[in-house]
Order: structure tokens, then C-alpha cells, then sequence
């Protein structure tokens, strides 16, 4: 099984193999990208197929031993990611219709060139939470066209923030993750493992700038968000620690406090499971956190 | 084991349906709202098609009218109380002003209202005149 992610302007991937339900790692590594859009709007540019064509084939020719099974993880930049709550009273295509009816509400104009997909999260007083990922145009298709060029099978694709939270201790209390690149951040809410929400913001390091872009969180949530990352940014503990984060690249700040500062931690794919990267050296932590949705995604 | 949210798995929300567990209803519950009172359409390929937005009420909001029920319940059985404590509990704050004295006769209307140390407020119609009111005339044919 291979995991494949796209930070920033490399495609990282993992291939791992399972012996006697143990993971190993075969090995970890990443290419160079230049026509992955960087957003949701560049989405739409006829490059993509064919970059990700190349990044499937190079990745393939690097597989030892030969693998075919990807599992792809999708930057939250290029997906629209709400939490609903409908009737669970409702039959199945009422729901769906209601769940079409508040996610075109949310994109406005935009919705028609949407697709949805919708993940019941769980049932409280008759009423049913649920996760709703849209994304533009057939984004899948692209991806199963590049791969059907390239002989590989696309097993998944899912939400890098939902894969790389996969790496992170089960707790029962409050946790931030934070996922950073050059121009975004994106940072998600989780209680008990129960998703309370995420909001992706604009980050300009040079000017120190953080804007909110959308997310599935309202405005009250979004401000609280931003005002953690700020204070994140200036080194200040946070409210509810820990504050787990990943990405690429990291802020200088964010590498000094997570090498000083408890409540900062790096996602760590590997550290956590008895397995072995066996070929090539092994990632130190500010490097293996990047690999925290290649790995995260593999995770059965 | 993790959760997964696979953009290729087209139906999620009818698998999760399908799930036994989940489909138990309770025979002859009322469903809240119809599929057909919004615009939005849904393909088979699941894209989101809006006819035309528009922000009326959602049909399908979980528990909407059974909440908005109760809220307004209680509002006005807090409002009763409050009103209630008010007028048999504290006496001090009881209106003591008379209630305002109407005349109606053919001739016209008259409202009289002597509040206790203040300045008498009179209203009266055109058709009557001091003298009237001051004879308790208040029969048209005089």
C-alpha cells in the first residue's frame, strides 16, 4: 500500500506493508511538483491530470517491491469541508436533498460546480451529524484517469486534515491540529476524537498576516482559531494544549517551540508504531511530520 | 480503527442507511418536512444543482418546529410569572391611578382622566360642548 500527499510543492510518499498485522515501512520519499495548484480555484487547470499522471508513474518506479495500491490524501485547500445536522427521521433521499439544499446555501452561486459527498458522523435527540466534503468538477475522476495511464489503482482519496489526525494519540481531551504551508493553515478542533470543526486561513509570513478562508466553523469559532494561531506564532502556550502540528514548511518559531515546548508537539507517523523505515535512513522529526499524511493514510 | 472519509466512496450516506442498526424507525412517527419544498436537486453523481438559492426555511432542520415550541412555551410562562409576581406580591408597585372615565352619548365622546395630584386631562368631541358636560347634558335633542 502506498500513501501519497501533496505538501506544498512536493509529493510525498509512503509505501508500507503489513507482516503479521505489524506496519513496516518499506520506505518514505518525495518529488518535486510544479503543476499542483496551490487552491481551490486553480483546480480547474487541465495540467493537473497530467502532473499527477507523472507523479504516479515516478512513484511507481521507485517502489520496492512493486506496488499498485494508492491511497491519496487531498490538501483542504482544494475541498470545502461543513458540518451538518439533519432529521435522522428523515428517509435517505429527503436527507440527501436537505443536506444539497444547506450545502448550496454555503457555496452560493458557486454550488452547481460542486460535488458533495456525504459521511454520517452519529446520532443524538433525533438528529444526525454529519460531514460534508465537496470539492469542484469530478476532482476523483482526475485522479482515477491519472492513475489508470500510470497502471495503479487509487484506493481512496480523503481529506489530508482527517488523515494526518489519524497519527495523533486518542485523548479524550480538547486538541488543535494545525497543519501549516507556505501560503496556508489550516487548523482543525477535535474532542474525545469527535471532529468539532476546522477553518483554513490565508498566512503571509512576511507581513505576519493570518485571514480567514473558509471552513466548516462560524465566525465566533474562526476568530477563536485565529486568535490561537496568533498566539501560537508568538510563542504563547495555548488555552486547551496540546497543539499538535505538522507540515511543510514549518515556521521558525513553530520548530524552536516544538523542540522547547511541551504543549507543541509534531505529528510523529512513525515514532508511535513499532515499525521500521528499511530502506534509506530514518526521518528526523521536523522531516517526519511531513510525512504525517502519506503514513496517516495508510492506517487501517 | 481510523475513520475514513473516501471522495470516492459516492455513497456514504446511503451505506451508513443501510446499516440495520441505524434503520429502526418508530411506526407511524411524522416526518418533519418534504423533499420538494426547497430548490436544490440532487444527480445521481452527486452533484449539488441550485435552481435558484434562496434562504427560506429549511425543511428538513433536525427537531426546528418541536424546539421553537418549547422556546416560545417558556417565554411566555416566564413572562406570566413575572407578571403574576408583580401584581399580588408587590403592592407598592400596583397602579393606583383611576381608570381614565368615559361619557358616550349621540352628541359625542367624552374621556375624563383625574389622575390623584395631577393635572386633569380631558378629550372630547366637537359636538360637545363645556356647557353640556357640565350639566350632564349629554342627550343629542338638548
Amino acid at each position: 500500500m502506498v500513501g501519497v500527499s501533496f505538501l506544498g510543492n512536493n509529493a510525498m510518499y509512503a509505501q508500507l506493508s503489513y507482516e503479521d498485522a505489524t506496519p513496516v515501512i518499506e520506505q518514505i520519499g518525495h518529488l518535486p511538483v510544479t503543476q499542483v495548484p496551490a487552491n481551490i480555484e486553480s483546480l480547474a487547470d487541465p495540467e493537473l491530470g497530467s502532473e499527477v499522471n507523472r507523479v504516479f508513474r515516478a512513484i511507481s518506479e521507485r517502489l520496492s517491491p512493486p506496488d499498485q495500491h494508492f491511497r491519496i490524501a487531498i490538501p483542504s485547500e482544494w475541498l470545502h469541508c461543513y458540518l451538518l445536522t439533519v432529521d435522522s427521521t428523515l428517509e435517505t433521499a429527503e436527507k440527501r436533498s436537505f443536506l444539497d439544499w444547506e450545502s448550496s446555501q454555503r457555496l452560493g452561486t458557486f454550488a452547481s460546480r460542486f460535488t458533495a459527498r456525504y459521511y454520517p458522523l452519529g446520532e443524538r435527540d433525533e438528529s444526525e451529524e454529519v460531514l460534508a466534503i465537496l470539492f469542484p468538477g469530478d476532482l476523483p475522476e482526475v485522479f482515477l484517469e491519472a492513475a489508470r495511464s500510470a497502471r495503479v489503482t487509487v484506493q481512496s482519496l480523503e481529506p489530508d486534515i482527517f488523515v494526518s489526525w489519524n497519527n495523533v494519540p486518542k485523548s479524550f481531551g480538547t486538541r488543535y491540529l494545525i497543519k501549516f504551508t507556505d501560503q496556508t493553515i489550516s487548523v482543525s478542533q477535535y474532542k474525545a476524537q469527535r471532529f468539532l470543526g476546522t477553518g483554513l486561513f490565508r498566512y503571509s509570513r512576511r507581513k505576519g498576516l493570518i485571514q480567514y478562508l473558509r471552513g466548516s466553523v462560524d465566525n465566533s469559532r474562526a476568530k477563536a482559531f485565529q486568535t490561537t494561531l496568533k498566539g501560537l506564532l508568538k510563542g504563547e502556550p495555548p488555552k486547551q494544549a496540546p497543539v499538535w502540528i505538522y507540515g511543510n514548511p514549518l515556521p521558525r518559531q513553530i520548530r524552536m517551540l516544538s523542540q522547547s515546548d511541551d504543549h507543541y508537539r509534531l505529528v510523529s507517523p512513525i515514532s508511535g508504531w513499532e515499525a521500521a523505515v528499511r530502506s534509506g535512513e530514518g526521518p528526523d522529526r521536523l522531516t517526519e511530520c511531513q510525512y504525517a499524511e502519506a503514513i496517516g493514510i495508510t492506517r487501517i | 480503527m481510523t475513520p475514513h472519509f473516501n471522495l470516492l466512496d459516492e455513497n456514504a450516506l446511503e451505506t451508513a442507511e443501510k446499516d440495520v442498526s441505524r434503520q429502526q424507525k418508530p411506526a407511524g412517527r411524522i416526518r418533519t418536512g418534504t423533499s420538494d419544498s426547497h430548490t436544490a436537486q440532487h444527480s445521481s453523481s452527486g452533484t449539488v444543482k441550485v435552481d435558484s438559492p434562496v434562504s427560506e426555511p429549511n425543511p428538513g432542520a433536525a427537531g426546528e418546529g418541536q424546539s421553537h415550541f418549547w422556546l416560545w412555551l417558556l417565554l411566555l410562562i416566564a413572562i406570566a410569572a413575572g407578571l403574576g409576581y408583580f401584581l399580588y406580591f408587590q403592592p407598592s408597585l400596583k397602579v393606583e391611578y383611576p381608570w381614565p372615565e368615559f361619557r358616550i352619548s349621540p352628541a359625542g365622546i367624552e374621556i375624563r382622566y383625574q389622575p390623584r395630584g395631577g393635572q386633569d386631562f380631558f378629550l372630547r368631541t366637537a359636538a360637545m360642548t363645556n356647557r353640556e358636560l357640565d350639566e350632564g347634558q349629554t342627550d343629542a335633542s338638548v
